[in-house]
């Protein structure tokens, strides 16, 4: 066992004589890596359930089980060597599945169980090296909306970054009084969260200030991946020329020299200076009352575009030709289909549900002969349970994601748009086009 | 696991550090963005090629010539510079590039802990160099678009082990005069090494212009950095040097890397400097000619531009720069963009033959009557 304050390593064979040492090290760990009674109590059943799993299927596979507080969640890993067969028991819809054959089912349970109380979790495959990451996410308290000042600003005004925990929450109080909701990220509510994150460079921020100290914008940012920057903002506080574009400078700088290439805005609200940035798609979002709003989403290149290969399936052809051709972005596409080799049965597709049912989004995480009806059996749950907005995400860059761009176009979901360099490639998001809309 | 792995070896300040991609071959842009020309205008070459000596160099070289190793330290070479520059051998360290010299420079004066000083737009390798070397790299701000000295010299603490001035900028093209270079080092007072990067400095004739070869007899904190890339057009063999005090540069040989150079570049710079009076001023008067197609065109567009030192000029452009410049691939002309450099949405442009510009004024003007559409 190894520690390092925010990180606590196991090192064990998969058998259900260590399930106790694995309780112990997670209902101790997490509550001091700042996880509540609650969470960590569902923290340390999944891990329970996971090892119990690992010690029926695959009894003695040596196991790293690491827990760690990484920003605003604690994170159990399991590191292990197994085929990725049995994951599929991951899948948001498999409960209807093991419960329909039990003697089967049994087995998954586990693993079942495991998945459902974990508020997120993420799958790697890395030769035959499999790394499951169970989340829980710390819980913070919700703001109150502020009140925005109404004293002019004084003197020269100047953006720089902000690590301040009075300052942020004050922003987003801010941002929360004059901005509708879907143009702020919903942990503005729980500004605890941003600052942890920040703390751990995981999130920024930056305000723009007058000379008396007065907070007149601000603008955030985040790295999801390797080369692209998601930003939120700019929010503007005050009337004064120029604030949102010392932001989006501040912004452009900060990220210039680094790996991004591409710096996008899912949310961006009028206050956008455009000049900056090209339109990447309008998408048209669905609301719960049935009506469509159009959102459109903004992009630029931090440096040249050297081009790269994409895989695609030929149905999807058409659209990304249409979308490169506008974007001027240079991409040799690469057809690919199922090419009839040997894969898994089953496969595994990742959820994460937007907590208002106001979207869903899924992420394939390991292919199967089975997942066409997999996305089958997910959208049916998910509209079934009234989600409004469906994505998924598919990375360009691996051959049999590219290869689901039919499946996915034969069971309603339609190309919206390219996230150029979001993977080793592009990324394609699906929506899901409601029969009845 | 491997991951595990490296993350105990690998010092953060690497982690941290993000890796430099360079562009790809032109083949492969051209065959991309499916152009059967393209107009390099990014990087500064010189398009009127090496002057006439250089090419008797290439021409003679032969492959018997390869099995042996290039002369350790440039024997020849510095031989040559010490002649020109009325100084001693011992003065000059010749690099693979001056990359390679600012890479020797900090290592020999900065552990870590200590920082440099530079301006937050201007050549990136000083800043690059300092964060993978763990070296903290102080930028400050331009001011009207120039190396700013007092707040500069404000920054300067007892940590400070270089200040590096591009004279003139890259890619501003700005530079300290004389009096303002002068005062500045008398307010350093020895107190740290000050690089004055001069990659450009053949193409300056304004009197004013300081020339730190000079400067470096008063003041023998001073290193110069001078390459064969930009006049010389010797950017393909990779050879540029530093020049300072001989207590300084004994110093900086310790942590350079001999062998760098190899003997095709060692032999084409000493022919480069021997005969170059007529080649620098045709040089120059072609990048002359540049400009005066150039400023007026934008003049005429209304589009804000810096032209001042160097053979390039910079484009404050009504668009993206980075959209403008997959635009102008389409047409076979590839310029820098400058969010990189911190000044998003601006653009620079080699300054080249009259053709040449010509056609990137064509290309302009059709992409930005596209966007204005
Ligand atoms: C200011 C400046 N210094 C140094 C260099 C590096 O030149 P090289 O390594 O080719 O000698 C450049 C090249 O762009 C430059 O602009």
């Amino acid at each position: 066992m190894t520690e390092t304050g925010s990180r606590l390593s196991l090192d064990l064979k998969a058998d259900i004589c260590w399930i106790p040492l694995v309780q112990g090290v997670v209902e101790t760990g997490a509550p001091v890596m700042g996880l509540d009674p609650g969470k960590t109590l569902r923290l340390a059943l999944a891990a329970e359930e996971f090892i119990l799993h690992l010690s029926r299927t695959a009894p003695g596979t040596r196991l790293i089980l690491t827990l760690s507080r990484e920003a605003s969640s604690v994170s159990a890993l399991f590191q292990f060597e197994s085929s990725p067969e049995d994951l599929w028991a991951m899948n948001l819809t498999a409960a209807s599945e093991i419960s329909q054959d039990l003697d089967q089912g049994m087995a998954h349970m586990g693993l079942l169980l495991a998945s459902r109380v974990a508020d997120r979790f993420s799958i790697a495959l890395n030769g035959r090296t499999l790394s499951v990451t169970l989340f829980q996410d710390i819980i913070y308290p919700e703001i109150e909306k502020a009140e925005v000042p109404s004293a002019p600003l004084r003197g020269i005004l100047s953006a720089e970054a902000c690590s301040d925990p009075a300052d942020i929450s004050h922003a987003c109080a801010l941002t929360m009084t004059l901005y509708p909701e879907p143009l702020y990220p919903k942990s503005f509510r729980t500004p605890g969260n941003i600052i942890d994150r920040i703390s751990q460079g995981r999130f920024h921020a930056a305000l723009v200030k007058d000379e008396a100290g007065t907070t007149a914008g601000m603008i955030c940012w985040q790295i999801p991946s390797r080369r692209t920057v998601e930003f939120y903002g700019p929010y503007l506080f005050s009337k004064g020329d120029g604030i949102a574009q010392l932001l989006i400078d501040h912004l452009i700088n900060q990220v210039a020299r680094t790996e991004a290439i591409t710096l996008y805005s899912r949310a961006a609200g009028p206050d956008l200076p455009l000049g900056n940035f090209e339109p990447l798609a309008a998408l048209a979002y669905r609301q719960s009352n049935g009506q469509k709003e159009t959102r459109t989403l903004w992009f630029r290149h931090l440096r040249e575009d050297m081009g790269c290969p994409v895989w695609a399936h030929p149905v999807l052809v058409p659209f990304l030709k249409e979308t490169y051709d506008r974007l001027f972005l240079i991409r040799t596409i690469r057809e690919y289909k199922d090419q009839g080799g040997s894969r898994p049965a089953r496969s595994l597709l990742g959820t994460r549900l937007g907590a208002d049912k106001q979207e869903a989004f899924i992420r394939p995480m390991l292919d199967g002969t089975d997942i066409r009806e997999n996305i089958q059996r997910h959208i049916q749950l998910l509209v079934n349970e009234k989600y409004v907005n469906l994505f998924f995400t598919m990375d360009l860059s691996i051959g049999w994601q590219a290869a689901l761009g039919k499946d996915l176009t034969e069971t309603g979901f339609e190309p919206a748009y390219v996230l150029p360099y979001a993977g080793e490639s592009d990324k394609v998001i699906f929506h899901y086009v409601h029969p009845h809309a | 696991m491997s991951t595990l792995m490296l993350d105990r070896i690998v010092p953060r300040h690497i982690r941290n550090f993000e890796p430099y991609y360079p562009s790809k071959p032109d083949s492969v842009l051209m065959s991309l963005f499916g152009v059967e020309r393209l107009h390099r205008l990014n990087n500064n070459e010189n398009a009127l090629g090496p002057p006439p000596a250089v090419h008797r160099v290439i021409d003679g070289f032969s492959a018997e010539m390869v099995p042996v190793y290039p002369n350790g330290d440039c024997f020849d070479l510095r031989d040559l510079l010490a002649a020109k520059f009325h100084k001693t051998q011992d003065q000059f360290l010749v690099g693979n590039g001056s990359c390679e010299v600012i890479s020797s420079v900090i290592k020999a004066f900065c552990v870590k802990g200590d920082n440099i000083i530079t301006a937050d737009k201007t050549f990136a390798v000083y800043e690059w160099v300092a964060e993978f070397s763990g070296v903290e790299a102080r930028l400050i701000p331009l001011k009207d678009f120039g190396f700013d000295p007092e707040a500069m010299l404000d920054a300067v603490d007892d940590k400070t082990k270089i200040i590096f001035v591009c004279n003139p900028n890259n890619p501003t093209g700005t530079y300290w005069d004389r009096d303002t270079m002068i005062r500045f080092l008398e307010a350093v007072d020895q107190r740290c090494i000050v690089v004055i990067d001069e990659a450009y400095c053949e193409y300056v004739d304004n009197p004013d212009y300081p020339d730190a070869m000079l400067l470096m007899e008063t003041f023998p904190n001073v290193i110069t950095f001078r390459t064969f890339s930009k006049m010389y057009a010797l950017a393909a063999l990779r050879i540029g040097y530093l020049c300072s005090s001989p207590d300084v540069v004994d110093m900086v040989r310790r942590t350079h890397i001999v062998y760098s150079v190899n003997t095709p570049a060692q032999q084409a710079a000493a022919a480069a400097i021997t005969d170059d009076r007529d080649f620098i001023l045709a040089t120059r008067k072609m990048v002359k000619e540049a400009r005066q197609l150039l400023c007026p065109f934008f003049d005429g567009l209304g589009i804000p531009y810096l032209s001042n030192q160097g053979n390039y000029m910079m484009v404050h452009v009504p668009l993206s720069d980075t959209l403008l410049y997959r635009m102008l691939m389409k047409h076979g002309v590839m310029v820098r963009t400058m969010t990189g450099f911190r000044f998003p949405n601006w653009i620079r442009i080699s300054l080249v033959q009259a053709p040449v510009m010509t056609d990137f004024i064509n290309a302009f003007r059709e992409v930005l009557s596209t966007v204005q559409k």
